[in-house]
């Protein structure tokens, strides 16, 4: 085939006015050219990928140098998945925030829930053969909370005291409370609560942790994808993990992501971005995977700024939106209307079941009480940036439809690599979002007088009176009562706009199967995921 | 005489290193941003991330810094990652590998499949070859590289799966196996480059088909394809040279769009992590790296420009 | 009877083809600019017309969007944008580009060598990472600033413009008419404006066409790394990165924007070429 496709080429050349002469020059023609063709053909026919028998996860965050399986440094959610396959905690939750049994086997606490106790496994190994027991746990919490150390998790356990974190025995643990706690097991679980061995230092749980998890790191290094990490033949529960290694890569561009599902080069794809679920939905290749409400998206304004001072305004932006029409255009149907407070409609902690529509009219009678009309419109600026998928969209979507009730938005979208720093909590009226989180979690954090993110500016004594109540409340039923009065509060009144919830979609290559998306995206279950 | 030449060239191409060395330096420590915030999350307390800044010795002024940095890097020590402590070395070389292997493949292909075109184009000047490539040519440049890059993907690695649709250069192990991973970015990076050189190149080659110099050799009984490339080639070529060397800066640091496509792990996309990360040491180092090569790149096209045309010998 | 070849429409048909092909295309792109807003179907930033993402037809020429916003619309509203960054953020740099460029090719000796290495530098710095230099230590307030961007592009190629134009000076400094005007005691800026300019005006044309060209390509892969042109700005380069998703399911969305981009881009090309071929044909004629 060469002899024939060269020798046309040097024939057509020939058909140039001047001649063609000399055998050197023709030799050297025929070389650049054919050893083109010849590569194209020799590299069509290598043999395609080889077979693959690790299950190929698929995150969407690179993290470069920020990758390390520390959990008390966790600021990249394929570094937290990889860190949840090495490590386990005490309980796990699930989407419900529901705690179920993990490394503790039982727990119970004392009638005002000051002090707790944690029954644990004596069966569990660490992956270096010794034994795990209660003074791993205490070594972990400990670190957890010690400001030196830089954990975001000590914000969260700031009620936990270095000294009332006790080891009764090998297999027994006491938690001391200053203060009553009565959601201990839910907060004890937050996202870098994973136990590490009594005594192990940063440096070596950068890149060589030793964990009691269902997988190892093999060769763990941030500058090389895929990262692999191998069965751990002695994990405690027997029979697990299915999957015989796991390799983690890093797919940032949709499209990519999308192709690589459809040509089967990935089995397990951790969230698929929106726009690109049209081109997924009808191919039989992939199954689409949906969690419930998920991470929200929040415009927060300052309530003691101007205009946002006035609840009447705050009342008339959350009127304005049209949040079925985000839910539908941004997110494309996976997505959830929000309540303007942090537990969506139809929860077990939300006020209401349902949100009632847009209303204009409404709208604009509130902007006129507070004086703002045709001569003298409202004015306001919204800094945002692509912070999380689909940000930007649902910002010019809240522009187009405030602009019906004659608010002017000014949209002012910088690069999302500055936003947490630069933006975000420096302007009076600032996109925002926030991971799903149990309600304890997610009113405190954001929303009471000493929140550590004051977002909104919001101080109110009543509000954290509901919330401090509902912390140390032991009854299950009285505490959902608080928690609802607290988020009708701040649907009403507060500074923060919610309108929708984003679904997490996860896909899965058809011939995989044991894997369900949790509603926090820093987590996920591998142990029973396999593919054929 | 050639040789005063050389290392006066030489010497100028160490001090715009040196200069470029400074502007990045000071353009990195000026840049704002607070590197705390971003390694240790937004929900960090404030005395764990001043801890972490007195830690990094960030208060010192910039020229003390600049100089350390610099003794140290003539040594070869580019200090530590700011973000994970490790060396920046060990952060570096493993890109820096996997670009110079599609940097190079790239490369290879673009050479010759632009000098095939151009000489196409200038020999059938104005006639169907010259319009079609000139065509493609137009097309090429109009598109961006990741529409590119998607559309190859989409057609040669999902419709008609030959190859595969991320790079996972770490994966391939025999020489075949890296080429045929890094088939489908060094074509787009190739297009991405061709289009420039092909028209300059036939731009040039016309012109210098019609000098006197080509009709005495013409006239001398010269063969055709020897006079194009022996004796024109060489004088269309040398203003191309600037505009190689310039594609290897390019294929340097300007890919992290072809690098963000295909998941390939490159010094472009290092590069813009660390700018997000704001890593001074890594983006020192690697924009450092880049400049290096281009200045290396121009030196050689320099170089080869003087020994290609005698007349510049003497000035 | 008029004289064979001095007729308006002989003299027409004689310049060069490529510089009519270039106009011809060229025309229609001035018009939507100047004319588009007020014939468009639908508003740029107007969400929900049609269903997301549906593929072109009906009421949608080219489709609609993530937001069901009208692509036809956005396209024709785009076209000023794209024009007026295009062109003047590369007119800026060719003119500073080039008036350097000529001045150190004339004068040679310190100026030329001090400012070479800097635009040297300045090129060896890879421009994406130049790009991302500028926009992040310019602060949010000015993201999407049209005069940000110009500057960005400025920075980028002027330095390579100044390479280009200095290679053409130092040749044309050699030449006769150059060294009897010095000689002539001509100031160095008068020479470089009566004496230089018209002869490396075909090369500057040239850049500065097939640059124009590249600019939106440019602005369009800042903006796909989030630091150009920001939403909902209708510009094309930035449209065809928001809708890249849509490849698999309404590929309109992309072709329109890319198809109007490659037009102007061979537009441009076109009319640069055909100029630099009259002036070259001017010269030789006188």
């Amino acid at each position: 085939m060469l002899k024939y496709v060269c020798p046309s080429i040097a024939r057509t050349i020939e058909l140039a006015p001047l001649h063609w002469n000399g055998c050197m020059p023709q030799l050297l023609r025929t070389f650049a050219f054919c050893h083109i063709i010849t590569f194209a053909i020799a590299l069509v026919h290598l043999p395609g990928a080889t077979a693959a028998q690790c299950l190929r996860y698929a995150g969407v965050e690179t993290g470069g140098e920020l990758l390390n399986l520390d959990p008390i440094l966790q600021n990249a959610t394929q570094n937290s998945i990889m860190v949840g396959v090495v490590f386990n905690r005490l309980m796990v939750l699930d989407s419900d925030f529901e705690v179920s049994p993990e490394l503790a086997k039982s727990w119970s606490s004392n009638t005002d829930a000051t002090q707790w106790t944690f029954h644990l496994r004596d069966d569990v190994r660490w992956h270096d053969g010794t034994l795990f027991t209660a003074a791993d746990v205490v070594y972990t919490y400990r670190r957890l909370i010690d400001p030196t150390l830089g954990s975001e998790a000590a914000a969260t356990l700031a009620f936990l005291n270095p000294d009332g974190i006790i080891a009764v025995d090998d297999t027994t643990l006491r938690f001391d409370l200053d203060a009553p706690v009565s959601e201990l097991p839910l907060l004890i679980t937050t996202k870098n609560t994973w136990i590490v061995q009594n005594g192990a230092g940063p440096e070596q749980l950068r890149l060589t942790p030793i964990g009691t998890g269902p997988f190892t790191p093999v060769d763990f290094n941030p500058a090389q994808e895929p990262f692999l990490f191998e069965r751990n033949p002695d994990y405690w529960e027997a029979g697990l993990p299915l999957s015989p290694c796991i390799e983690f890569v890093a797919i940032q561009e949709a499209t990519t992501m999308a192709a690589a599902l459809m040509s089967g080069e990935v089995d397990i794809a951790q969230q698929v971005d929106f726009s690109i679920l049209p081109a997924l939905e009808h191919n039989r290749q992939v199954e689409l995977t949906a969690t419930g409400p998920a991470t929200s998206v929040v415009l927060a304004a300052w309530v003691d700024t101007p205009p946002f001072d006035d609840v009447r305004v705050r009342q008339a932006l959350k009127k304005v939106i049209d949040r079925q029409v985000m839910v539908e255009t941004a997110l494309l149907g996976y997505g959830v209307i929000g309540d303007d407070n942090p537990m969506p409609p139809g929860s077990r902690y939300s006020w209401r079941d349902t949100v009632p529509g847009p209303d204009v009219e409404g709208a604009k009678a509130l902007l006129a009480q507070a004086g703002y009309n045709e001569a003298n419109p409202l004015a306001i600026e919204l800094y945002t940036s692509e912070y999380i998928p689909g940000a930007t969209l649902l910002a010019q979507i809240f522009k187009e439809q405030a602009a019906a009730a004659g608010i002017r938005v000014t949209l002012i979208i910088g690069p999302a690599s500055d936003y947490w720093d630069n933006v975000w909590l420096k302007h009076p009226f600032v996109g925002s979002g926030w991971l799903m989180r149990s309600p304890g979690e997610a009113l405190t954090i954001a929303y009471r007088s000493n929140a550590q993110a004051p977002e909104t500016h919001w101080f109110r004594e009543d509000f954290d009176a509901l919330v401090e109540a509902a912390i140390r409340e032991p009854d299950v039923a009285t505490r959902r009562a608080l928690y609802q009065k607290a988020a009708r509060i701040l649907s009403q009144e507060g500074g923060a706009i919610i309108p929708v919830f984003q679904q997490i979609v996860a896909a899965v290559r058809s011939g995989c199967s044991g894997y369900e998306p949790h509603v926090q995206l820093s987590r996920a279950d591998l142990r029973k995921a396999v593919c054929d | 005489m050639a040789s005063q030449l050389i290392l006066q060239r030489l010497g100028l191409a160490l001090l715009t290193l040196l200069g470029v060395s400074m502007f990045i330096f000071w353009t990195t420590e000026v840049l704002p941003g607070d590197i705390a915030s971003r390694v240790l999350g937004r929900q960090a307390t404030e005395e764990a991330k001043q801890a972490f800044r007195d830690e990094l010795n960030l208060e010192r002024p910039v020229y003390e810094r600049y100089g350390l940095w610099l003794t140290d890097a003539l040594r070869g020590d580019f200090g530590k990652s700011l973000v994970s402590g490790r060396p920046v070395v060990d952060a570096v070389l493993p890109r820096l590998h996997n670009t110079l292997i599609l940097a190079g493949y790239a490369f290879i292909i673009y050479v010759p499949v632009s000098l095939l075109l151009a000489i196409i184009a200038a020999l059938y000047r104005d006639r169907t070859p010259d319009i079609v490539v000139s065509l493609f040519n137009l097309l090429g440049l109009a598109l961006p590289e990741f529409v590119l890059g998607t559309l190859l993907i989409y057609v040669f690695a999902v419709q008609y799966p030959l190859f595969p649709v991320m790079s996972m250069i770490h994966k391939a192990e025999t020489l075949a196996q890296i080429l045929h991973v890094t088939t489908l970015p060094a074509l787009t990076l190739m297009t991405a480059m061709a289009v420039y050189s092909i028209r300059m190149l036939r731009d040039n080659l016309i012109e210098v088909l019609q000098s006197d110099y080509i009709l005495m050799c013409t006239m001398k009984g010269l063969g055709r394809v020897r006079i194009v490339i022996l004796h024109a080639l060489p004088n269309a070529a040398i203003p191309a040279l600037n505009t190689m060397a310039l594609n290897l800066t390019y294929l340097i640091g300007g890919v992290v769009v072809v690098e963000q496509v295909f998941a390939y792990q490159g010094l472009g996309s290092l590069l813009v992590e660390s700018v997000f990360l704001r890593d001074a040491p890594v983006i020192e180092a690697v924009a450092l790296l880049s400049s290096a090569l281009y200045i290396i790149a121009n030196l050689v096209a320099d170089l080869l420009a003087i020994v290609l045309n005698p007349r510049l010998r003497s000035r | 009877m008029k004289t064979p070849g001095s007729g308006y429409w002989s003299r027409l048909r004689r310049l060069p083809p490529t510089l009519l092909v270039g106009l011809a295309l060229l025309v229609p792109y001035l018009i939507v600019a100047l004319t588009g807003q007020l014939w468009a179907p639908y508003d740029f930033a107007q969400i929900g017309t049609g269903r997301p993402f549906s593929p072109s037809g009906g009421e949608h020429w080219f489709g609609t969007d993530q937001l069901g916003r009208d692509v036809f619309s956005r396209v024709v509203h785009g076209a000023d944008d794209v024009l007026f960054l295009a062109l003047s953020s590369t007119l800026v740099a060719t003119l500073l580009g080039g008036v350097l460029g000529l001045a150190c090719g004339l004068l040679s000796g310190w100026f030329d060598l001090v400012v070479m290495r800097i635009v040297d530098a300045l090129i060896g710095i890879p421009f994406l990472i130049m790009a991302l230099l500028i926009v992040a230590s310019s602060g949010p307030e000015s993201s999407g600033d049209f005069s940000l961007l110009i500057v960005v592009v400025t920075v980028i190629y002027a330095p390579r413009i100044a390479r280009m134009a200095r290679a053409v000076a130092v040749d044309l400094a050699a030449r006769d008419f150059v060294i009897m005007a010095r000689m002539r005691g001509e100031s160095t800026w008068s020479i470089i404006w009566r004496e230089l300019t018209p002869s490396a005006a075909g090369v500057l044309l040239v850049e500065f066409g097939v640059r124009a060209g590249y600019a939106p390509l440019l602005i369009g892969s800042l903006s796909f790394l989030g630091f150009g042109v920001q939403p909902p700005t209708p510009e094309w380069g930035l449209m065809i990165s928001e809708n890249r998703s849509a490849i698999f399911t309404a590929p309109m969305a992309i072709f329109a924007p890319a198809a109007a981009l490659a037009g102007i881009v061979i537009a441009l090309n076109l009319v640069s070429d055909g100029v630099a071929r009259l002036i070259g044909r001017a010269k030789a004629d006188s």
